[in-house]
């Protein structure tokens, strides 16, 4: 009794400093966020002591921020839909389906995982421009519409489904196509929603890309909105922060949303990005 | 009366700001409307006043169209280089004026003599003009500019029991009063930027300052070897150990002004503009303090057009612009507006700017002044590179790892590895 005390105790001290280690950022860009400029020079303390909310608006009124926003939204939800649908059309093929080369083109694939993305980013910059695609959604979304991350981890999920609830399905007349939407579909939604959730997050936070292929404020991603706060002279920190707990919520939204299919996710396949 | 006058004065004034805009002869064609793209890092302040003034031109130019976009300072460089490997660069660049040479290395910047009106470049201070001159063609202009200067807190200074109206105008002024500071109040009297860091720039730009007080020069006229090496470079690098020594600014705590727990430090112009609104404290500045047997100099800064050649027509538009930009009217609101340094002789002198400063920013006025003093660094696409090599020697000295004789003998031979390289 005394002794499992003393062990919850413990375990508790722990997870209040984890908890304590994941909060104390977000505390600290709220705190700041509602700083005038001059206390984000002199002000030392992590809780709120002065409370400018119109630090919001200003953020929001220093670049057209609701443009931003919903730029981020389109390409980030054209960029899952093209995971889930283009990943798992292939992850499905290199599960089941056999074809010449198969096990030569997924080691192929795997080892497209060890490049990294800095590479083949001028060669994709020079393709998206002679295609007359810069500042367009067509240039943030089409050359990332599938990634071998997805491909491999549907694979892993879909080789873990028992061959025999398929054959059953075959012999009841179901076509290969129908296998794939009526039997493995329902049956994977934890791996596809971990895989919503990562590709979400790629998409939401990415930087280089976007900034490379647009250049106007109808196409701009709310990533480079922020970067324009860290200005060459000095970073306006409560705009920044302002605006970065805005750009925030999206994210938290669908990790909560998703949260117990990608522990699942993560749990059966073993993989984390 | 006056109240009948001011709406005149204003249509007046609008009047003759339509017909200072229309004056440069635009050569296009009647009709037909020519895209001019700027890309700047500008934020804040000086990217809205940087967009109305765009505004203004096309209102006036109904035959040019200028679009103006903001790219973040980090990445800038990187979007320039990515564009250019698929002919989708912008009409004009508008980058920090220590990135002209590595641009003009892209390959396709224009020759801007023939295209600007010759008075328009003679009046540009002509430390400035001098950096966009690379093998006799004139790939840049200045937009805007600044320098660095002595600025310190008020308060902390009455704490001391120093005058706060009397900041110090030499090297041994300085470190008395530091060391006052230090002695009365606990907290360090003069920030210096000691650490090499992944740019070296921050160390770099503010040494230079003091080399060049002290009568030494970075690199020889040329940019082909190391020309720091010298009793001046000896006399600088002496004068930042001792202030290290002496506890007046402590190793690798730049920054300690800026949050009002220091005396002093060398900054910029533009944080006068920064503070000038919302002043984190009282503070104050004077031109950057010079040993007593040296001469007074600072260090440049700022803002270079550059115009890439995308066709006849839209470098023709793209130079247009400019020269309209830097009109003395411009030049003048531009300043007026975002607080940093006019980059033409005409205004920089000139009466009207100058009471400007005096009635509503005084604490400019040093900074306007020293604009005389004022050097530029070296103009070589090697600067970067050169940057890094030299703060990470120089810091040793300041780190305690190696003496100043050391540290500066490494430099060279750091500097001078890097320039052989190529």
């Amino acid at each position: 009794m005394r002794r499992s005390l003393r062990v919850n105790l413990a375990r508790h001290v722990v997870l209040i400093a984890g908890a304590a280690f994941v909060v104390v950022p977000f505390l600290w860009m709220f705190t700041t966020a509602l700083q005038t400029r001059a206390e984000t020079y002199t002000n030392t303390s992590i809780f709120p002591t002065s409370w400018h909310w119109e630090n919001f608006v200003k953020a929001w009124e220093a670049a057209p921020f609701g443009q931003y926003y919903l730029n981020s939204i389109v390409m980030a939800v054209g960029i899952v839909a093209g995971h889930l649908v283009l990943d798992a059309l292939a992850a499905y093929a290199f599960a089941r389906l056999s074809f010449p080369f198969k096990n030569a083109i997924f080691v192929v694939l795997l080892a497209a995982l060890l490049i990294p993305t800095f590479v083949t980013i001028i060669p994709a910059y020079a393709i998206v421009a002679d295609l007359g695609w810069i500042d367009t959604y067509w240039g943030l979304i089409v050359p990332r519409l599938a990634d071998v991350f997805g491909i491999i981890l549907l694979r892993q999920f879909f080789t873990s489904i028992p061959q025999e609830i398929e054959d059953a399905a075959r012999i009841d007349g179901c076509s290969r196509i129908g296998i794939f939407f009526r039997v493995i579909v329902p049956l994977s939604t934890p791996a596809f929603a971990t895989l919503a959730i990562f590709s979400f997050l790629f998409a939401w936070n990415d930087f280089l890309w976007p900034l490379l292929v647009t250049n106007t404020d109808e196409v701009r991603t709310i990533q480079i909105g922020l970067a324009s706060f860290v200005g060459r002279y000095g970073t306006s920190w409560n705009y920044l922060m302002a605006g970065t707990l805005t750009a925030t919520i999206p994210s938290i939204v669908v990790f909560l949303f998703f949260q117990r299919a990608l522990v699942r996710g993560i749990a059966t396949t073993g993989l984390k990005d | 009366m006056h109240r009948k006058s001011l709406p005149l004065a204003a249509i007046g004034a609008v009047g003759l700001l339509a017909l200072a805009g229309c004056s440069p002869a635009s050569g296009g064609d009647s009709g037909q409307t020519t895209e001019v793209t700027v890309w700047h890092y500008w934020d804040g302040t000086n990217a809205d006043t940087f967009d109305e003034m765009v505004d203004e031109y096309n209102s006036a130019h109904p035959d040019v169209e200028v679009s103006a976009s903001n790219v973040p300072n980090a990445d800038f460089l990187t979007k320039l280089r990515a564009s250019a490997t698929s002919k989708t660069l912008p009409d004009i660049a508008i980058g920090d004026l220590v990135w002209v040479p590595e641009i003009e290395q892209l390959g396709s910047l224009v020759d801007l003599t023939p295209l600007l009106p010759a008075e328009t470049l003679d009046d540009i201070t002509p430390a400035l003009t001098s950096f966009g001159t690379i093998d006799g063609k004139q790939v840049s202009v200045p937009v805007s500019a600044n320098n660095l200067a002595y600025m310190y807190n008020k308060t902390l200074y009455q704490e001391a029991g120093l005058d706060p109206d009397s900041p110090p105008t030499t090297w041994e002024e300085l470190m008395a009063d530091g060391k006052t500071i230090l002695e009365k109040t606990g907290k360090p009297g003069y920030d210096l930027f000691t650490e090499a860091g992944d740019t070296g720039e921050g160390l770099t730009w503010n040494f230079q300052v003091n080399l060049w007080q002290a009568g030494g020069q970075f690199l020889t006229e040329d940019n082909s070897a190391a020309a720091f090496n010298t009793p001046a470079g000896k006399q600088a690098l002496q004068f930042w150990v001792d202030l290290i020594d002496s506890g007046v600014s402590p190793y690798a705590k730049w920054g300690e002004f800026e949050k009002g727990q220091g005396g002093s430090a060398q900054e910029g112009s533009w944080m006068v503009g920064i503070w000038a609104a919302d002043p984190p404290f009282e503070f104050g500045t004077a031109k950057a303090p010079y040993p007593k047997d040296g001469t007074p100099a600072t260090n440049l800064g700022g803002e270079q057009a550059m115009v890439f050649g995308n066709s006849d027509a839209s470098s023709q538009a793209a130079a247009d612009f400019l020269a309209w930009f830097l009109e003395p009217e411009q030049v003048t609101s531009w300043s007026e507006a975002t607080g940093m340094l006019p980059v033409t002789t005409s205004v920089a002198t000139g009466s009207e700017y100058l009471d400007w400063v005096d009635q509503t920013e005084p604490r400019l006025r040093p900074f306007v002044e020293q604009m005389a003093d004022a050097h530029a660094r070296p103009n070589t696409p090697l600067y970067p590179k050169i940057s890094l090599a030299f703060a990470q020697q120089i810091e040793k000295a300041l780190s305690g790892d190696a003496t100043v004789d050391e540290a500066l003998d490494a430099a060279e031979q750091a500097v001078n590895d890097v320039i052989a390289k190529g």
